[in-house]
């Protein structure tokens, strides 16, 4: 038998191998843990703050000590100074709010009727409040249509109703029957905390954060960039490959293409800036004159299209030359050995260079922090006013969406769930759209 | 034909892109921006010192030792892991890393070699001692995954290194590290691209002759492929040279003006919006642009030399 050698250096390579591929996904997975664990319902206690008890949302393993928020405040984590009540577990607690807008919560709620404690289990009250309500609202309308009886009914049952209370067991507190908006059940399955989850996050999409409007500028200005640069970069390449003579010029077109593929974005940035938004824009003037989504994605397009180019090249000449051949001896012109023979050859190839040119668009944010991206413009690009398009004026995008995010870091264990989430929107679409790429380019070889 | 010459132009964008910053950059005083100089070189040279042993590593073992099944699944992903935006990559640094950083990076950085090794040898073994053949291909990937799981231990269970508090993250140290995320699979990606041009007929002779996998790397390809692989690092370092993003999340309101921090990248993106058009202040500002074009064409040159020497 052969004894395999002891290779130390193979070993180290595959360790370097195997490290950063999990370091890679651990990246990934920390953007998806982060932009869940914000909306993700936490165990719940009763606590006294400035003096009032409310309740509060626990994340115990931060390393200060317990995070804590106010429930129906989910942005604002803050480390309480007093003292937690730990005469109970913090769990999944049933949670009320008040009109008020005040929220308390309890492991388990009892109705005191005249001082005398009635336990209920969370769906037994709530079907009892519901038809509380119903009574209430029949015998509402019923008064107000002028039956005397109803009326009467209705002030014994609302004056029943604000002698009750609620007890929240374990807390020590009761609040009044009648002060109570809205009873949420304990979040004790993971169904009933998935659907606290779904609710918190539509409400954040709803909210005017900005986040549905940086989705928008994102694609468009992607859209705009790959729009632009794929046409001139493919043509480009066409010509270069196919029509061009080898010579000077062809050399130095070559050269200068490679050239543009290696400089830094931020280069393309200000060079949008100094000469397409103050030169150009400012001589055409009106709205082109200051920073907006046309000249970011013009700015874009051009910092993808030595990317497009260079791609589409490759992928022209790795046309095998005797098609071309074969073709142009059969008696077609180079017009139409081009269109029937070369292109179609080549088609996975073009695709894959649109895409780097995309994702390369996609992914940078510094040219478009120069060239129009702001942190909230207060206007909609596409809406229902004509022309429904309005690519003039600053706009949201996903990247400067998460560096502004991060310049107003809040405190706390997350507490930026939205920027978490630009964050995995756009790497997964800028790693998924050029591991496609790849794919295209790198055609499965026949079994 | 005269139809698909309309990209020609466009594309011959680098003269005009000269013309214009150095029209613009006249009025400036170039002084005022040297001193930016060395943190964007610094930074530049720390990431590429963090990122290249992983980089050329994967892209080594993947091109080598891999079976070739996975070669091909491993580069794409590699090229998709390079895609990762550098907001993404800062967000990361400064959102989700500091305080597992500050709790067990010098532990984890003492561990290094520790868990590249015992990884490496759980990835690389062929054979498992002890373990019936048909099990072997199943209970590789497992072993991997105890490596990782009893380092992880090893990491919460020894002490804190008070002694040897870890870099902060807020500096040059942070910065090179945290570019080398989105860096290191880059690299990987591009000198896999070189060692693929490696003709296999070298490795095939080398290997009938009775050389190891390792010996036929070390002594047939890495010489063959080692001007290609500097090219690769020498070209993103110079591309490297003007990364913002990363740098102006973790450097936050020391990297704004007065430029005393920062980079070249940084003083450009936070500078240049807010100074007036054709002033001397946009001039200076305008200056670290050409210095990072001037060292893009730096980095082309040996590029060209060894085109034409070839």
């Amino acid at each position: 038998m052969i004894r395999r050698p002891i290779e130390p250096l193979a070993w180290s390579v595959a360790g370097l191998f195997v490290l950063l591929l999990a370091a890679s996904t651990l990246v990934l997975a920390s953007f998806l843990a982060s932009a869940l664990a914000d909306d993700w319902p936490g165990p719940l206690r009763m606590a006294q703050l400035d003096g009032h008890a409310t309740c509060l949302e626990i994340r115990s393993r931060a390393p200060e000590g317990a995070w804590v928020r106010i429930s129906g405040r989910p942005d604002a984590w803050f480390l309480p100074t007093a003292t937690l009540d730990a005469s109970h577990p913090a769990g999944a607690w049933a949670t009320l709010q008040l009109r008020d807008g005040r929220w308390f919560c309890a492991p388990q709620l009892s109705v005191l009727d005249q001082g005398r404690p009635v336990t209920l289990g969370f769906s037994e009250l709530r079907d009892w409040m519901n038809s509380m309500a119903a009574d209430r609202d029949r015998l509402r309308r019923q008064a107000r249509d002028g039956q005397e009886s109803s009326a009467q009914e209705y002030r014994r049952l609302a004056a029943a109703e604000s002698s009750l209370r609620l007890r929240l067991d374990g807390t020590g507190q009761d609040v009044s029957f009648s002060d109570v908006a809205t009873l949420h059940p304990p979040a004790a399955s993971f169904t009933a905390r998935l659907g606290i989850f779904l609710a918190n996050l539509h409400g954040h999409l709803r909210s005017p954060s900005g986040f549905p409007a940086a989705l928008v500028g994102t694609a468009l200005t992607t859209l705009l960039a790959a729009l632009l640069a794929s046409p001139l970069g493919i043509a480009a390449a066409i010509w270069l490959s196919e029509f061009s003579r080898p010579g000077l010029f062809a050399r130095l077109f070559r050269r200068s293409v490679q050239l543009l593929s290696g400089i830094p974005p931020v280069v393309f940035g200000a060079f949008g800036l100094v000469f397409l938004v103050r030169g150009i824009g400012s001589s055409l003037g009106g709205g082109l004159a200051a920073p907006s989504l046309l000249w970011a994605s013009l700015t874009l397009g051009l910092l993808a299209l030595p990317t497009v180019t260079r791609q589409a090249h490759l992928s022209l000449q790795r046309v095998p030359s005797h098609l071309r051949e074969a073709s142009l001896s059969c008696g077609a012109s180079r017009l139409q050995t081009l269109l029937r023979v070369v292109l179609p050859a080549s088609a996975r190839g073009l695709l894959s260079a649109v895409l780097m040119g995309a994702v390369q668009a996609l992914a940078e944010t510094a040219p478009i922090l120069l060239t129009g991206a702001v942190q909230l413009s207060g206007r909609a690009i596409l809406d229902g006013t004509f022309p429904f398009f309005h690519p003039l004026g600053g706009f949201e995008h996903l990247g400067s969406h998460i560096f502004y995010g991060l310049e107003q870091l809040p405190p706390g264990p997350s507490g930026a769930g939205m920027e978490s989430l630009a964050c995995l929107i756009l790497a997964g679409s800028a790693m998924g759209l050029r591991a496609l790429a790849a794919e295209l380019r790198h055609p499965r070889s026949p079994q | 034909m005269a139809f698909f010459a309309i990209g020609v132009p466009a594309t011959l964008v680098v003269p005009a892109m000269c013309a214009v910053l150095i029209y613009k950059a006249m009025p400036g005083h170039v002084a005022e921006i040297i001193p930016l100089l060395l943190p964007s070189l610094a930074i530049a040279a720390i990431s590429l010192a963090f990122s290249t042993l992983p980089g050329l590593g994967t892209a080594l073992y993947t091109s080598e030792f891999l079976q070739l099944r996975w070669r091909r699944r491993v580069s794409i992903l590699l090229e998709g892991l390079g895609a990762l935006p550098p907001v993404c990559c800062a967000w990361f640094a400064i959102a989700l890393l500091p305080d597992w950083w500050e709790r067990h990076a010098t532990t984890a950085i003492l561990l290094l070699p520790l868990a590249i090794l015992a990884l490496g040898i759980a990835a690389h073994t062929r054979r498992l001692p002890w373990i019936p053949e048909s099990l072997q291909g199943v209970l590789r990937p497992i072993f991997v995954i105890f490596c990782f799981l009893l380092l992880f231990s090893l990491m919460s269970l020894l002490p804190s290194w008070h002694a040897l508090p870890p870099p902060p993250l807020h500096s040059p140290w942070g910065a090179g590290i945290a570019i080398s995320g989105f860096l290191a699979p880059k690299i990987a990606a591009r000198s896999l691209a070189q060692l693929a041009q490696v003709p296999s007929h070298l490795r095939e002779a080398s290997l009938s002759c009775g050389a190891t996998r390792w010996e036929t790397v070390r002594h047939v390809v890495l010489p063959q492929a080692i001007p290609g692989l500097t090219l690769v690092l020498w070209e993103l370092f110079a591309w490297v040279l003007g990364e913002t993003m990363v740098v102006l999340v973790l450097f936050g309101a020391s990297a704004r003006p007065p430029w005393n921090s920062g980079t070249l990248g940084t003083a450009m993106t936070l500078g240049l919006p807010d100074v007036q058009a054709g002033s001397a202040a946009e001039g200076t500002l305008v200056w670290p642009a050409l210095l990072l074009l001037l060292f893009a064409v730096l980095a082309q040159l040996p590029g060209l030399l060894r085109e034409r020497k070839l």
